[in-house]
C-alpha cells in the first residue's frame, strides 16, 4: 500500500477510513455564524490555502487535500447529480489521479456522504433545543436563505441531490429522509409553541405548517436557480413565515 | 411469431380505435405512434418509477421493438421529457375549464391524484431537479414550464381577487410563487417519506391562509355537488379522483376520471 507515491505522506491507514473522520469535520465553519465568502472558486480558496502557516505537516496536508476534494465534489455533484457525476472529473479538478482520490475517499458513495456532511457543517442544521425560543428557528431559516442566496453551488447540490435521492437504492436517500424528518420535527415544535400561545395562524396545524415551510423553501430555491433575479430568497422566506406567525413575534425587529 | 403478430394486431386495433377516419399521411401516422408510445410510457414509468421503468416494457406494450421505439425517441431521457411534456399539455387544457377558487381547488385535487401516482411524481421530481442546472438539455423546457404553470395559478388568484376573495395582505405574484414552490417541495418530502407528509392536506391548508373561508367553502361545495351529479349520471359510486378534498378521507383506489389531472407540478 505504501509504495504508491502519494500515500507515503499519510499516517492514517486509508483502509480504515470509510467515513469522514471527526477531525475532518471539526474545521469546517460552524452553523451559528454562516461564513460570508462567495461560493465561487472554492477549490482555489479553501481556508487552508488562505492561511498556509496555520496547518503544517503531513497530517494537516492530508486534511487540506480532503477539503479540496470535497469542494470539487460538491461542485460536480451539484452540476451533474450523483449518478452522472464522475470521480474522474472530481479528481481532475483537484489535479489528482482517480486512484489518488480514491485513497482519500474509498468510493463514490463515501465521497457523497462526506460532501453532505460538509454541507451540513457549512450551512448548518436548524437549532432545535427543547424549550428554546421558537423565534430562533424562524430567524435561522431566514439567515439560511440569505446564506444560500450567496452560495449557488450549495443550493444546486441540495436541489439536484434531494430530487435524485427520491429514487430507489440511492446512497443519499436515508440521509435526506432523516434530514427532512429532523427539520420537520424542529419546526413542528416551534410552531406548536406559537399555537399554544395563540400566535399561529388560525386553521394551520403545526405539522402542516412545518412541512409547508420546508417545501416552500425548497421550491423557492428551485425557482431562484431557474431565475435568480426574480426571487429574493431571504425576503420570500420572511414573508412566507410571516403569514404563519406575525413577524413582530419572531423577527426581532 | 404468434406473439409478435398478436401484438401487431393489438397495436393496429388501437390505431383504428384512435383514428379519425380521415386520410392519414406518414407524418400523421408517426404522430399517432408517438402519442401511443407516450401513453404507454406514462403508464410504465408511472407505475415502476424513473430508474426501474424499462424502454423495453414500453416497446412491448405498443407492439414495437426497442430499436423501433428509439427511432421515435432517441433516448430514455428524451422519452421521459416527452412524457412530462404531454402530461403538462393535457393538464393545461383541463385547467382552461376551471376558474378562481375552483381552479385552486383543482390544484389540491391534483396533489391528491399525484399521491396515487408515485412513479410520475418521482419522474417529474428527478428530471426537474436535474434541469435546474443551466447546462441540462431540459433546462429551457423546465423554465418555460414554470412560466406556463405560473400563468395558470396567477389567473386563479386574480379571479379570486376579482370577487374579493383574496386576503388583503396577499399579493398575487408572491402567492403564485409560493403555491408552486410548496407543490414542488412537498413532492420531494413525500417521495422520501409518504407516511409523514399529506400533500393535498398541506397544500390546502396553505391556500386556505390566503382565500376567504366562505369563498373556499363554496368552491368545495360546488365541486362536491358536481362530483355527486356525475356519479349519479353514471349510476356508479363517486370516482375518487374527482372528490373534493376534505369531504372524505383519503381513498386508495385509482379512478378513471381525468377531471383532476390538472398539472403534474
Amino acid at each position: 500500500m505504501l509504495t504508491r507515491s502519494d500515500q507515503g505522506r499519510h499516517r492514517p491507514n486509508p483502509e480504515c477510513r470509510t467515513v469522514a473522520p471527526p477531525y475532518a469535520r471539526q474545521n469546517w465553519p460552524v452553523p451559528a455564524d454562516p461564513p460570508t465568502e462567495p461560493a465561487a472558486d472554492r477549490t482555489a480558496d479553501s481556508a487552508a490555502d488562505r492561511d498556509p502557516g496555520r496547518s503544517r505537516g503531513p497530517y494537516a496536508k492530508s486534511r487540506r487535500r480532503r477539503e479540496e476534494i470535497l469542494d470539487a465534489a460538491l461542485e460536480v455533484f451539484a452540476q451533474s447529480g450523483y449518478r452522472a457525476g464522475s470521480i474522474s472529473e472530481i479528481a481532475e479538478r483537484v489535479g489528482m489521479s482517480r486512484a489518488g482520490l480514491l485513497h482519500h475517499f474509498d468510493s463514490k458513495s463515501t465521497l457523497l456522504t462526506a460532501v453532505l456532511e460538509h454541507r451540513d457543517a457549512v450551512s448548518g442544521p436548524l437549532p432545535a433545543e427543547p424549550g428554546q425560543d421558537p423565534g430562533a428557528i424562524l430567524r435561522a431559516l431566514v439567515a439560511l436563505s440569505a446564506y444560500n442566496a450567496e452560495h449557488r453551488g450549495v443550493v444546486e447540490l441540495h436541489c439536484v441531490l434531494s430530487a435524485e435521492a427520491t429514487t430507489e437504492d440511492h446512497p443519499a436517500r436515508a440521509y435526506f429522509a432523516s434530514h427532512y424528518a429532523r427539520q420537520r420535527d424542529a419546526l413542528t415544535q416551534a410552531f406548536a409553541t406559537y399555537a399554544a400561545a395563540g400566535r399561529l395562524r388560525t386553521g394551520m396545524e403545526p405539522g402542516a405548517a412545518a412541512a409547508a415551510t420546508l417545501a416552500a423553501l425548497d421550491g423557492l430555491q428551485t425557482q431562484w436557480l431557474l431565475a435568480p433575479e426574480a426571487v429574493d430568497l431571504p425576503a420570500a422566506t420572511a414573508r412566507f413565515l410571516g403569514r404563519f406567525v406575525g413577524a413582530d413575534h419572531w423577527s426581532g425587529e | 411469431m404468434t406473439k409478435d403478430a398478436s401484438a401487431d394486431d393489438r397495436a393496429a386495433a388501437r390505431r383504428t380505435a384512435r383514428g379519425t377516419g380521415a386520410k392519414r399521411g406518414a407524418y400523421a401516422k408517426s404522430a399517432d405512434r408517438r402519442t401511443e408510445i407516450l401513453d404507454a410510457a406514462l403508464e410504465v414509468f408511472g407505475r415502476t418509477g424513473y430508474r426501474s421503468g424499462s424502454i423495453n416494457e414500453v416497446a412491448e406494450k405498443v407492439g414495437m421493438s426497442e430499436p423501433g421505439l428509439l427511432h421515435h425517441f432517441t433516448s430514455k431521457r428524451a422519452l421521459l421529457t416527452a412524457v412530462l411534456e404531454r402530461r403538462d399539455t393535457l393538464g393545461a387544457e383541463r385547467a382552461q375549464a376551471l376558474h378562481g377558487a375552483d381552479l385552486l381547488l383543482g390544484l389540491v385535487v391534483q396533489a391528491a391524484d399525484n399521491a396515487r401516482h408515485r412513479g410520475i411524481v418521482q419522474l417529474y421530481t428527478v428530471v426537474a431537479g436535474e434541469a435546474t442546472s443551466a447546462e441540462h438539455p431540459a433546462h429551457e423546457y423546465f423554465t418555460g414550464r414554470y412560466h406556463s404553470f405560473a400563468a395558470i395559478v396567477r389567473r386563479a388568484l386574480e379571479e379570486v381577487e376579482a370577487v374579493g376573495g383574496l386576503a388583503a395582505d396577499a399579493s398575487v405574484t408572491d402567492e403564485t410563487a409560493t403555491i408552486i414552490a410548496i407543490m414542488d417541495g412537498l413532492q420531494v418530502q413525500w417521495l422520501l417519506d409518504p407516511e409523514a407528509v399529506d400533500m393535498p392536506e398541506v397544500l390546502e391548508a396553505q391556500i386556505a391562509t390566503i382565500v376567504d373561508p366562505e369563498v373556499w367553502a363554496r368552491a368545495k361545495q360546488d365541486r362536491a355537488a358536481r362530483v355527486d351529479a356525475a356519479a349519479g349520471a353514471l349510476g356508479t359510486g363517486a370516482p375518487d379522483t374527482a372528490e373534493a378534498p376534505g369531504t372524505s378521507g383519503a381513498t386508495g383506489t385509482s379512478g378513471a376520471s381525468g377531471t383532476s389531472d390538472l398539472l403534474s407540478g
